[in-house]
């Protein structure tokens, strides 16, 4: 089991996995927020909802 | 009909895609859920870089999702030059900006783990260059084909530019071994099999298959969009 402090590595390490989060969690939701947007402008029946 | 046929009706293609999204979502949530449990908590320190080896569990994944994304890029060019398949177009333009975000995503872990091992962000080594060369690829790819008043305009440059820039993906895999580079060879995809401990595949493996699965979602609900905007735009022009 490792600590927070990854032996004075977490530095780099945290930022990594932050980095990889915040890409995967923007990405979800751009695209679903565009996918509303374009539900919104009528075509709804096009969009799969999930 | 081919099987390429019947998935190039964008109607069709939407109803195969739209019951297998949510699994992926559902899967990939999964993936990674298990994976930085072992990636963070279960699997060992390394025995020469120490806990920095921790960040190869996010690094090599997104190498990876960089190199097979351009790679689909590359075929979805290739689709679009020689049948001018409009769904190849849309999958290019749905591949592109995630692929840009895995190699950029390469770059600045391997800065990460460049530091504490190497002592050093960043070195002209020929591994590190040409991933930095598949990053702007996939940028001039995203300019070239949103940089025209109408989309379809840029649909035939950005892929020819895609396919010149198949001509790295090679130089990226084998760079290590044509040239004496800081960056470390192979050690999964190799002639003489995994020389990585179990412990340290197993997360390895999963947070792969975690981001694999974000990808296919995240591609196939872009399209679903794309696909809907553009129809949307076609009965505006009719209209």
């Amino acid at each position: 089991m490792t600590s927070l402090n990854m032996a004075g590595y977490g530095l780099f390490i945290w930022p990594s996995y932050a980095l990889a989060g915040l890409f995967v969690c923007g990405c979800i939701l751009h695209s679903v927020m565009r996918a509303r947007r374009s539900t919104k402008s009528g075509t709804s029946k096009d969009i799969p909802k999930n | 009909m081919n099987i390429f046929d019947k998935l190039a009706n964008p109607g069709r293609f939407q109803r195969i895609t739209a019951p297998v999204m949510p699994y992926c979502l559902l899967l990939a949530g999964l993936s990674f859920a298990a994976g930085l449990y072992y990636a963070l908590f279960a699997s060992p320190a390394d025995y020469q870089q120490g806990e920095t080896v921790r960040i190869m569990y996010v690094h090599v994944p997104s190498a990876w999702l960089a190199l097979s994304s351009y790679l689909g890029l590359g075929i979805c060019a290739l689709f679009f030059l020689i049948w001018r398949h409009p769904l190849a177009d849309i999958a290019a333009r749905a591949i592109a900006p995630i692929g840009c975000g895995f190699a950029g995503l390469t770059l600045v872990t391997g800065s990460l783990w460049g530091y504490p091992t190497w002592g050093t962000w960043w070195v002209w080594d020929a591994r590190l260059t040409s991933m930095l060369l598949l990053f702007f690829f996939f940028v001039g790819h995203i300019a070239l084909s949103n940089g025209f008043d109408r989309p379809e305009r840029g649909a035939r440059p950005a892929a020819i530019l895609a396919l010149v820039g198949v001509i790295n993906l090679p130089i990226v895999k084998f760079s290590v071994e044509w040239w004496n580079t800081l960056h470390q060879p192979a050690s999964i995809m190799r002639s003489g099999g995994v020389s990585i401990d179990a412990a340290m595949l197993t997360p390895l493996l999963l947070m792969f298959a975690g981001f694999q699965l974000f990808f296919i979602w995240v591609v196939l609900h872009r399209m679903s969009w794309m696909l809907a905007e553009r129809r949307q735009a076609a009965r505006g022009h009719i209209s």
